[in-house]
């Protein structure tokens, strides 16, 4: 079984985030997941770093950004801790709206997602079902 | 790493853009990731196009490696300033046109396989 990603205290800053984003795509390449996949898993995980990044730019968290990631039997998972408040979409009521895809995108792109926020941040909690592996004989 | 755009009216950018005019429609071919770092780049780069005022705008983004929210709203921008249906875009990969199916832009915004099915 693959070691765990972790990478903890990035700046959510768009420099940090690319590179940590090609890490993680590493990661899950090399966890043996299919590339359509693996495309949904990085996505995802960018959608809620790019969400970070956002709130690190209005003052309300402290711009740092931890993202944890294994392989389970059953399961990947990917988890995105920051220490500020999760931003909600800003309404936008044109028919073609500018902003508010990234939660959209969250969401579709992970078997299951959920988002957690306190007082002492937010937690993301992405994860993908694998196909159970028949026991070796 | 900047790489010198193939077409001189357009801003050096990290992505790697090239502009052709088919008429008064234009086609942008952009190559490269587009996150947060390069969106506002690829927003400025649609911006000097869109400034030259083109009937239609087709944006081939099949050299595109990486693409998110950032990238949908530059193109949400560009259809916004365009008449009805006249941006379309090329893809050929679920990393391209998954982000704008899932979101219901491509109801706005016509995806094509080819550059030549998107120009009829």
């Amino acid at each position: 079984m693959q070691e765990p990603f972790r990478c903890h205290g990035v700046p959510a800053v768009p420099a940090a985030l690319r590179r940590l984003r090609h890490d993680l795509t590493e990661w899950v390449l090399a966890a043996g997941v299919d590339e359509d996949r693996a495309g949904d898993i990085v996505l995802a995980s960018y959608e809620a770093l790019a969400n970070v990044a956002d709130h690190a730019y209005d003052g309300s968290g402290d711009g740092l950004v931890d993202v944890d990631a294994a392989v389970f039997p059953d399961r990947i998972e990917v988890v995105i801790t920051d220490h500020g408040q999760w931003r909600a979409p800003v309404p936008d009521t044109q028919p073609v709206s500018l902003r508010g895809r990234g939660l959209l995108l969250l969401r579709a792109s992970a078997d299951r997602a959920d988002i957690s926020s306190g007082d002492s941040g937010t937690v993301v909690t992405l994860t993908w079902d694998l196909d159970p592996v028949p026991d070796a004989l | 790493m900047a790489v010198t755009p193939s077409t001189p009216e357009l801003p050096a950018t990290d992505l790697a853009v090239t502009l052709d005019w088919r008429g008064r429609t234009a086609v942008l071919a952009v190559a490269g990731e587009i996150d947060l770092v390069s969106a506002p780049e690829f927003g400025e780069v649609v911006d000097v196009v869109l400034a030259r005022e083109p009937e239609r705008l087709v944006v081939d983004l099949r050299e595109v490696t990486f693409f998110c929210s950032a990238g949908l709203q530059v193109l949400a921008a560009a259809h916004r300033r365009l008449p009805e249906h006249a941006l379309r875009v090329v893809s050929d990969s679920a990393v391209t046109s998954g982000p704008l199916r899932t979101t219901g832009l491509d109801t706005w915004i016509g995806v094509h396989p080819t550059v030549g099915e998107a120009l009829e």
